[in-house]
């Protein structure tokens, strides 16, 4: 499987092992690109999985390729834009978003929306609350409705690609997450990873709240656009 | 649910809601009433009624589902 993850942060730091340990026993060989431009710095800690300080692509990637040598694990210490997408997330890639904003959300959806064949799993948060969407194209249709259908705060973002902001903008843009809402995102990632591959995705978005503790998955398909 | 009532869903919260006899029962008033207990936030959102997107001057009849679609969870 050609597996590539956008963001080592939040949701990335504990998607990943798991998901690493599951393709590991498969009987197929599986290659992972983790893209992230970002740095793990000390105030990560409260919520994030790291051993040095760092590049996240890098430092995860490292971590990971002792655990799992079976597996092929590439870090890409970069932010994914309009000018390198093409070149990372290609045709039958299964792709998870880790992202932390809606505009990096919008260029992987419209690039996954330009490929024949291809997953898109993307999982997001506030404080307490989130969703996972997943967006499945085959043979050039569109088996589930793509990340903007009746998400007009990511059609049309209100924030900006990590690439275009300075330092300080970055900095200011963190808000306070909480680590057991980013574990429920990663597990619902990853339930929807597996469902997909063993083809019997009942639902195209999951909702959850860790205030009630209600999931909640939707058909989208056959909705009103 | 109860011959009067019918559903309201916010992200991954659902609530059976009574639409009283006599009451206006239009979309816009039912969320207005649940808002609080729902966590619903104001301004401009996008409402399925029974899946289809409708206007908030859309009236509810009972055995309705209103869907207030929630935001994406915007940080990772």
């Amino acid at each position: 499987m050609e597996i590539k993850i956008i963001g080592a942060g939040g949701i990335g730091t504990h998607l990943l092992p798991p998901l690493c340990r599951y393709l590991d026993n498969l009987p197929q060989r599986s290659h992972i690109v983790v893209l992230d431009g970002d740095r793990y710095e000390t105030k990560n800690a409260e919520r994030q999985e790291f051993d040095r300080l760092g590049n996240k692509a890098e430092v995860t990637s490292e971590v990971l390729a002792k655990r799992f040598p079976r597996l092929e694990i590439e870090p890409r210490p970069i932010y994914l834009t309009t000018e390198n997408a093409f070149v990372f997330i290609r045709e039958g890639d299964i792709v998870f978003s880790c992202v932390d904003n809606h505009a990096t959300r919008l260029l992987l959806s419209e690039h996954c929306a330009s490929l024949q064949s291809v997953v898109l799993i993307s999982g997001g948060n506030e404080y307490a609350d989130g969703n996972v969407q997943v967006y499945v194209r085959w043979e050039g249709r569109d088996i589930t409705p793509p990340l903007t259908h009746l998400h007009p705060e990511i059609a049309d973002p209100k924030d900006r690609n990590p690439d275009e902001m300075s330092c300080e903008e970055l900095a200011r843009a963190g808000s306070p997450q909480l680590i057991f809402t980013n574990l429920l995102a990663a597990s619902l990632m990853l339930n929807a990873f597996w469902l997909v591959t063993v083809k019997t995705l009942p639902y195209t978005e999951a909702y959850f709240d860790l205030l009630t503790g209600a999931v909640r998955p939707i058909n989208r398909n056959g909705e009103t656009r | 649910m109860s011959a009067r009532q019918a559903t309201l869903i916010s992200g991954a919260n659902i609530q059976e809601i009574d639409l009283p006899e006599g009451a206006i029962t239009i979309v816009g008033v039912v969320i207005a009433r649940y808002a609080t207990v729902m966590n619903i936030p104001d301004g401009k959102r996008r409402v399925l009624l029974n899946g289809k997107s409708v206007v908030e001057t859309t009236t509810v009849n009972p055995g309705d589902t209103v869907e207030v679609v929630r935001e994406a969870g915007s940080k990772g």
